[in-house]
């Protein structure tokens, strides 16, 4: 195999890992976004209802 | 977003581009493996904050155990998830550069098993909380675990001293022969690892916020109950 080869498949596998990186990053910021709309919906929901009882969600 | 998170996230999104370009670009590269050793920045780089995140786990779930406040099996439970995040990219960034430089993606030697059991412990320390109903009973096992699991990293960390291992010498407090020479691979490597800090210190603080809403949300749900009686 000739050098510029080898150096071109390296690159692959240099490539590959920083592109995992960026995934796994990425993948938990997503999940941790998902969390917080699906948590800011059910306290705007909770905070709707209570209202509805004449309390404040402070209370 | 508040001044303080906008702030924190603009620094880190500066640090984070200048230690990809010492990485990628400005650190030569290695005169025996060639491009592919840049990985290495951000292999170690993810590694040593992970490593300070399950040092926080410990922290934290001592801190539960002397005092039953739930706060610290909060921000501990955070801790740990972000660890683990760290520990999956170093346990898939090394496989990819063990293939070039080793010739095979795994060994089964004393570094990359420890390190493979401290992500399935903490794995569980995630995860099997959801599996037990007991409100009590939950952040103590937790918190057990958790300690289990950090009490492991320094034997990761010292696995390549006291085993013969694949795996190269730490680089970082390592023995004089092992570790990089040039300077600009130095820069490169402790500004990944300072990016990685910020970037777990970021995480957790929107991790432990979210944490105490969905604590909050609870307490709501249970005057909801009352209010609405079903």
């Amino acid at each position: 195999m000739e050098t510029s080869q080898i150096t071109n498949n390296h690159l692959m596998f240099l490539v590959a890992a920083y592109s995992l990186v960026w995934i796994m990053i990425s993948g938990y910021v997503f999940v941790l976004s998902r969390r917080n709309k699906k948590l800011e919906k059910q306290v705007e929901d909770f905070e709707r209802r209570l209202a509805k009882h004449g309390v404040s969600s402070d209370s | 977003m508040s001044m303080k998170n906008t702030i924190h996230f603009v620094v880190l999104f500066a640090v984070m581009q200048m230690a990809l370009v010492w990485a990628l670009y400005i650190a030569p590269p290695d005169a025996l493996q060639g491009h592919v050793q840049r990985i290495f920045y951000f292999h170690l780089g993810s590694i040593w904050p992970g490593f300070l995140a399950f040092f926080y786990v410990l922290y934290g779930s001592i801190r539960y155990l002397i005092s039953r406040d739930l706060i610290w099996d909060r921000k501990s439970l955070v801790s740990g998830e972000i660890g683990l995040v760290f520990c999956s990219i170093v346990l898939t960034t090394g496989p990819v550069w063990a293939k070039p430089t080793w010739g095979v993606y795994w060994a089964w030697d004393a570094r990359l098993t420890s390190t493979l059991v401290l992500w399935l412990v903490f794995f569980a320390y995630v995860n099997l909380r959801e599996y037990i109903d007991d409100d009590s009973k939950r952040p103590r096992i937790s918190a057990v675990l958790g300690i289990v699991g950090a009490l492991m990293v320094p034997f990761v960390y010292m696995s390549t001293r006291i085993f013969e291992t694949q795996h190269p010498k730490p680089v970082v407090m390592g023995d004089a022969e092992s570790g990089i020479r040039h300077p600009d691979m130095n820069i490169a490597l402790y500004l990944s690892l300072f990016a990685f800090t910020l970037l777990y210190i970021y995480l957790w603080r929107q991790g432990v916020k979210q944490m105490l809403t969905e604590d909050r949300l609870k307490k709501l749900r249970a005057q909801l109950l009352r209010l609405e009686g079903h």
